[in-house]
């Protein structure tokens, strides 16, 4: 970790001015709390899912020494484990050439190096990944060895011809006329264990300098096996989850008005009932704390003191201690940070009163374990100290773990025991380091880099080759559409154009550069649309049409009964008489829905949405689009844009994806949502560029752009759009594969049959999307037919069993910046996110790709590690299994009743992701790339420190080239044939439920 | 004379002596394991016509071809109702541990001394002369001893409460009188013998010593010392028949609180031996629970409870043992993940765990219906302590299964799944659990049988002593 602050190097995400506002002996350590908190994840309310990398903050750094990192401070993988890769290998999806490509470059000139002339370095290495090794703790090696034959038989994967030659060589000189081929082997092999263990045993051992943790309850809990963040967490839990509650407590936290710190002091002071052991004395400290109004900054010191943590260890301390409770820690913080994406908001200082608070509570759990665990009574201040001594060391690896990992290789390799008996001590201390830096880590970084590696051939060879086709806009459209980027719309882009080959696709980021506060007419609050490293600056609600305003009240007001008369039931069912009497009253028709819900999902789900009609919104709205203030806000006057403003932003995404001729009679622009039942992780399938349901966006856009004074002004600007080109707005729900429509109140009769025919596609290619989808559902049979496949996913949507309703992103692994020509008609598995880009409309200075890129490499790197990191160590980095999930405060979920809050994706949602950094292709040229990279610092630290790879796609050519760290290098197709054909895109997946290469679609075929 | 009139128990005894002292005598400890596995073996075999030649001839018929009448004139060791599953469960309790020691505890556990208690043991379970039963009792206490001193291990715990328990044992009888049952003398006399007994059974608040035996003993001893339970057995033989009504009555709180008592700490516990003793504390006071009640239900709900508990925590304990051989001395503080590491091990503790706590489909499922009837017969609250006790057990083995085999990812690459000898040993009793949990029928009625014998027992000593009876408030169901 750094050891100095690296305040010009860290993420600058939702970082802070440090407001000074302690004294001046506390500035410092005001600093390094700030300097800590940007190393929680910064991921806020469930409800609106942010993907982001879970190693944000140390983006600065090369991806593999910030995953070091992220292993020591956040104990979590950042590889899959060793067998899951050599899985990979059996199938594959990882090959030889693959682990050589990458050995040679990872080593270089290194990599033929001869080591004790037993064979080169990549031999060695080529060996450890290729054959697996078996490793395991002290006790299970042990039980190993005795219980297995694995000092009687050699490893069933060495050669007969090795075998024998070992044999050989341990008979040589030893009568063996009477022994048989098993004694034979067996003397070989114990033969070769100990020439193994000797060579081991003469090697000097290393000297471990001793290593003093910066927290008294990591070096009490390694002494004693007690945990003080038990006793502290369990109180913290309960407390965080009041302050942070956002409604859905019964009762309010007492004097939450006065902060987390002041309330706690509060709260606890005068705390009634028999108190836990270990809290004795609290009351009366922090009765002292309160009455001498000690500030949460000045009790950090104080507790500081207390715990002897000097002011050289604070960068290390507070990291580690906020990262203990990082789900909570980092909730607490982004409710100060990022405000507008909470209802209840928590004002400025949050985290350090709540490490004020921690702290305290840590005194006095450490104070009570010490006592009881360690009879230590003696200062706080000197715990550490006195702890570690009792600490039992472990060596790292036994002497007899370390032969045993020479001896395999030995095995595998043919090194003879006379060989290795042969070595001086030096090259046994060589041999052995040589092995033992090529560790299980390393190996899996190699395995990681050769799974990247493999898929990047395959994928830059097929767009080698099928860039190399002619390629044209479609001529006179029957009809546009813009998707977002996501990579779900690849295939719903696919089918339409499989089935209307006169539509033309576009894709942007599916905020549509309005970034909106947004409030739902049904909405009680207004919630951020666009990518979360962006705050909104524009305002915008949904209203009832004039003419239905009057229905609307009423609506509302029977909705707001329905909705206090459930929140009345629902409290009730959770205290104790009224829980008692309404569960014994009713509790048997609450199961009926239940089992519907489960049981015939789609007919309940029908029935219901029936029902609710009565007093939904009225279906006829309107967005407050126009401003009459001059400065955007939450008034009315203040809500909606300028039309200078509309004009700027329509003309902006008109540019993005390169549309400036060419307009079809009618143009959708789709945002994407998700639905599905019982889900808290519901908004993780919503629109990761709007970081929630996409939609209103969209359909900004499209009322904006046909706003008859906006293109006027657009055509002012050189970008006239035709009077009968009609945008429409909508969405797209990827769980239930249906397409909804804004405003057709407003489509001219002239329009109708352009829409219903367009209509009709997007009705065709939604069973077909279905259908594809459906491949990766075990639920779903392979021979599936379409309808069904929509009936399917429908079900799946309104199960109120089912945990996986749809799969989001999980398939990610390529994002595609540039013309839909080059790519159309291939197949890419759903794998691709892709926005529209012109490289020939784009300025000199190739203004237009970084603007594009300023938020499609953020918000796709985002979603590409979240999945990345939840797939490698779904516990560390994802929120685990759903099945314990609890939803609390409104804000996220626990493990059962009481946990720190779970953030990342749930297993669920990335068991059939395959972890890969995200590949970028570009459709410009290595010169504007650069200097994107030069300019954009958020860029530059993704692309540099291997975060994403990245590569460039010649506007003019089929050329690639490929970012190496340092500059574009020309690629080199792997293969020359030509990709594998197929007539559509169900030809290419059917009857398979695993990850598809890449494939051209279409007549020629 | 047929094969099965040979007398086997006898044979079993001997044997089992035999191995012992021929296994004390090798050094090298393969050998050592291999010859005491075969008379292991071979004992259990005796121990099993011992009772297949009691099942076909209940009526102690053979009792004319046994050696006992020839030596000694009177017929001391023999198989009767209650003792007829327990002798050849108590051998293959022996056997199985004999078979499912890995070879890394080869050195570590004792065959030799496993030999000896077993034959101690075979002979207490077979016994119900009340003096020879408590020697044999004692002696049975004296291997656990040098087991710990072989080990280098602290003995005071021990000592003192294995002395304790033979002090009281030996004083407390030795005021007894069986012919004058109502007597004071006889009332009085019976409070240090329960003492004793409730010491051995591990009651609070003299339960220490087994967690302390089982934080130092070997696994694989320290389970065959607690599984057959010998106290419950000295409770049947020696109090049972002759201890009063409210004596009883007392035994029963003492043994619901504690049944409660450990099961709950057994929630809590930081390390899965401390876990394991906890969940046997708590069966083994179920198992007073129902005896104490004396009801026809209850006292076949706890017999049979006996034999399943003793079954299925003998199966529980190799599983946790077989872990630990593999993965030292497992923590309960974090979830260790080694499901994939070794599947059957998890499968196995969780139909040996949850047969204990009485799941549906187990032997333990009908033990504990009739048991949990019996209690609330007798007395609701009885009744519900019952179920409050085995509730929080089977708290505690989803918990400590939970912990163990799920919730993280286990790094190792080592293969670590069930060997053939601890595959065998742990099917065995698995095998047993179900089929006894699907077809229950004949293990109850002979339960039931026992039970009846037992009641009858007590009546008839009770009825027999001339001394008039105290009045009793009990509402004792026949």
């Amino acid at each position: 970790m750094r050891k100095q602050l690296d305040w010009e190097n860290a993420a600058p995400l939702h970082r802070l001015p440090v407001a000074r506002t302690a004294a001046p002996h506390l500035h410092a350590l005001e600093d390094v709390i700030e300097y800590a908190a940007q190393m929680l994840p910064a991921e806020g309310p469930i409800t609106g899912f942010a993907f982001l990398n879970p190693l944000h903050a140390f983006e600065h750094l090369p991806f593999d020494e910030a995953v070091k990192i992220g292993v020591r401070l956040f104990g979590g993988q950042p590889y899959l484990p060793e067998a899951r890769y050599r899985e990979e290998l059996a199938a594959d999806r990882i090959r030889a050439i693959d682990l050589q490509a990458v050995l040679e470059t990872d080593l270089g000139v290194r990599a033929w190096e001869s080591i004790v002339d037993l064979g080169s370095r990549h031999s060695l290495r080529m060996t450890m990944l290729r054959h697996p090794i078996l490793i395991g703790s002290g006790e299970e090696f042990h039980w190993f060895m005795a219980e297995t034959e694995a000092l009687a038989k050699f490893r069933s994967d060495v050669p007969r011809a090795v075998r024998n030659r070992l044999t050989a060589d341990a008979l040589r000189g030893a009568k063996v006329e009477n022994w048989s081929e098993t004694t034979r082997e067996a003397f070989a092999v114990k033969t070769l264990w100990r020439v193994c263990n000797d060579g081991v045993r003469s090697i000097k051992p290393a000297s471990e300098i001793p290593w003093l943790k910066v927290r008294p309850r990591d070096v009490l809990l390694d002494a004693t096996g007690a945990d003080s963040d038990g006793l502290v967490h369990e109180h913290l839990i309960r407390f965080c989850a009041a302050f942070a509650d956002q409604g859905y407590a019964p009762w309010r936290l007492p004097h939450r008005e006065l902060g987390f710190y002041k309330s706690f002091l509060k709260l606890y002071r005068s705390i009634g009932g028999p108190p836990d052991r270990w809290l004795r004395g609290l009351a009366r400290e922090l009765g002292r704390l309160d009455d001498a109004k000690v500030s949460p900054m000045e009790s950090i010191h104080e507790s500081l003191a207390a715990l002897g943590i000097s002011p050289g260890e604070w960068e290390d301390f507070f990291p580690a201690t906020l990262l203990a409770f990082r789900g909570w820690a980092s909730m607490i913080r982004q409710m100060e940070v990022r405000s507008d994406r909470f209802p209840v908001p928590a004002p400025p200082g949050a985290l350090t009163e709540y490490l004020a608070v921690r702290l305290i509570l840590e005194r006095f759990a450490l104070t009570h374990l010490a006592r009881e665990e360690l009879i230590y009574q003696g200062p706080l201040k000197d715990l550490r100290k006195e702890a570690q001594t009792r600490i039992k060391t472990h060596a790292g690896h036994s002497l007899d773990q370390r032969a045993f990992l020479l001896f395999q290789l030995a095995q595998i390799l043919g090194w003879s025991p006379s060989a290795l008996q042969a070595l001086t001590r030096q090259q046994w201390t060589a041999l052995v380091a040589e092995i033992e830096a090529f560790s299980s880590f390393e190996r899996r970084r190699v395995f990681q880099l050769a799974l990247e590696h493999h898929y990047r051939v395959k994928a830059l060879d097929a767009l080698t080759a099928h860039t190399q086709r002619k390629s044209q806009r479609v001529q006179a459209p029957q009809f546009q559409v813009s998707f977002c980027i996501d990579a779900r719309e690849e295939s719903f882009r696919r089918h339409i154009e499989e089935i209307c080959p006169r539509a033309e696709t576009f894709a942007a980021a599916g905020f549509y550069s309005v970034p909106i506060y947004y409030r739902g007419l049904a909405d009680a609050n207004y919630a951020p649309l666009c990518p979360i490293v962006m705050k909104p600056t524009f305002w915008m609600t949904e209203e009832p049409s004039y003419a239905l305003q009057e229905s609307n009240r009423r609506r509302a007001k029977t909705r707001r009964m329905v909705g206090l008369a459930s929140h009345q039931f629902e409290r009730g069912s959770q205290s104790f008489a009224l829980g008692a009497l309404l569960s014994g009253g009713l509790g048997v028709l609450a199961s009926i829905p239940l089992v519907a819900r489960v049981l015939f999902p789609r007919l309940t789900a029908s029935i219901v949405n029936t029902a609710s009609s009565i007093f939904e919104p009225p279906p006829i709205t309107r967005l407050t689009l126009e401003r009459t203030a001059p400065n955007p806000g939450k008034e009315p006057d203040e809500l909606g844009f300028t039309l200078e403003e509309m004009a700027g932003l329509g003309e902006r995404v008109l540019r993005d994806i390169g549309l400036t001729s060419g307009f079809a009679r009618i143009f959708f622009f789709l945002g994407h949502r998700s639905s599905c039942l019982n889900n808290p992780h519901k908004s993780a399938y919503d629109c990761g560029a709007c970081t929630g349901p996409g939609g209103p966006n969209a359909r900004a856009l499209a009322m904006m752009l046909n706003d008859r004074r906006v293109r006027a002004i657009l055509a002012q600007r050189n970008l006239p759009i035709p009077d009968d080109t009609i945008f429409i707005g909508g969405f797209h729900n990827t769980a239930v594969e249906s397409v909804t429509f804004y405003d057709l109140d407003f489509l001219p009769r002239s329009h109708v049959k352009d829409f219903e025919a367009a209509r009709d596609v997007f009705e065709k290619a939604a069973d077909r999307n279905a259908h594809e989808r459906c491949r990766r559902f075990d639920s779903a049979p392979l021979n599936i037919s379409a309808v069904e496949a929509r009936r399917h996913v429908e079900g799946r949507s309104e199960d109120l069993a089912q945990v996986r309703p749809e799969f989001g992103n999980a398939t990610n692994a390529l994002c595609f910046v540039g013309r839909r020509q080059r790519v159309r008609d291939l197949f890419m598995d759903r794998r691709c996110f892709m926005h529209s880009y012109d490289a020939g409309q784009d300025t000199q200075d190739s203004a237009i790709l970084a603007r594009i890129l300023s938020a499609v490499i953020p918000v796709c790197e985002g979603i590409s590690l979240q999945y990345y990191f939840s797939s490698v160590d779904s516990n560390c980095w994802g929120s685990g299994t759903k099945l314990p999930h609890n939803v609390t405060s409104l804000l996220g979920v626990m493990d059962g009743a009481a946990s720190d809050l779970r953030q990342g994706l749930p297993w669920q949602g990335v068991e059939i992701h395959e972890p890969l950094r995200l590949l970028f292709v570009i459709e410009s040229t290595p010169e504007a790339m650069m200097k994107i990279i030069e300019d954009n610092p958020t860029i530059g630290r993704i692309i540099r420190n291997a975060w994403s790879q990245l590569a460039v796609l010649d506007p003019g050519s089929s050329a690639i080239q490929v970012f190496s760290g340092s500059g574009f290098e020309p690629y080199h197709p792997e293969s020359a044939a030509p990709l594998p054909q197929s007539k559509s895109s169900r030809d290419c997946y059917q009857g398979s439920r695993t990850f598809l290469d890449f494939t051209q679609i279409g007549a020629d075929a | 004379m047929t094969f099965l009139h040979i007398p086997w128990l006898e044979c079993s005894f001997v044997l089992s002596l035999v191995g012992a002292l021929y296994v004390s005598r090798l050094r090298d400890p393969n050998r050592a394991s291999a010859a005491g596995l075969v008379f292991t073996g071979i004992v259990l075999a005796c121990t099993m016509l011992a009772w297949l030649g009691f099942y076909f001839d209940p009526d102690a018929s053979l009792s004319q071809w046994s050696l006992q009448t020839e030596l000694l004139g009177r017929e001391i060791f023999f198989i009767d109702r209650l003792s007829a599953p327990l002798v050849p469960m108590v051998a293959l309790l022996h056997f199985l541990t004999a078979l499912a020691t890995a070879r890394t505890k080869m050195r570590r556990f004792s065959f030799s001394w496993s030999l000896l208690a077993e034959s101690i043991r075979l002979m207490t379970f077979s016994c119900k002369e009340p003096w020879i039963l408590i020697a044999l009792l004692i002696a049975n206490s004296i291997p656990p001893y040098f087991e710990l001193v072989n080990r280098r291990k602290p003995t005071r715990v021990y000592v003192l409460h294995m002395g304790l328990f033979a002090g009281l044992l030996v004083f407390g009888w030795a005021f007894v009188d069986p012919t004058q049952l109502h007597s004071t003398q006889t009332a009085w006399a019976t409070i240090p013998v329960l003492a004793a007994i409730l010491l051995r059974c591990g009651t609070i608040p003299v339960h220490c010593w087994v967690t302390d035996w089982f934080e130092h003993a070997s696994f694989g001893n320290a389970l065959l010392y607690v599984a057959p339970l010998s106290g419950v057995y000295a409770g049947v033989r020696l109090l049972l028949p002759i201890a009063p009504d409210w004596m009883l009555q007392g035994v029963g709180i003492i043994s619901l609180v504690t049944a409660v008592y450990a099961a709950a700490m057994a929630t809590i516990q930081r390390e899965t031996r401390r876990f394991f003793a906890f969940l046997f504390l708590s069966h083994t006071s179920l198992v007073l629970v129902g005896l104490e009640l004396v009801t026809s239900v209850s006292l076949t709900g706890a017999l049979s409870l006996w034999f399943s508990v003793s079954l299925s925590l003998g199966g529980f304990g190799l599983t946790l043992r077989a872990l630990e051989s593999r993965f030292g001395r497992l923590a309960l503080t974090d979830f260790h993940g080694l499901y994939d590491s070794s599947r059957a091990l998890a499968v196995s503790f969780l139909i040996t765990g949850l047969a204990s706590v009485g799941f549906p489909g187990t032997l333990g499922f009908v033990s504990t219906e009739l048991l949990v009837d019996g209690a609330v017969e007798a007395n609701v609250f009885i009744g519900l302590g019952v179920v409050a006790a085995t509730t929080l057990n089977g708290i505690a083995v989803v918990r400590a299964y939970l912990l163990i085999f799920t919730g993280a990812h286990h790094a190792s690459t080592i293969s670590l799944q069930l060997g053939i000898r601890e595959r065998i040993a742990v099917w065995t009793l698995s095998v047993l659990i179900l089929a006894g949990g699907i077809y229950p029928q004949p293990g109850l009625t002979s339960r039931l049988k026992a039970a009846d014998a037992l009641i009858a027992e007590r009546k008839k000593l009770r009825l027999t002593d001339p001394t008039p009876a105290p009045p009793s408030e009990s509402t004792r169901h026949d």
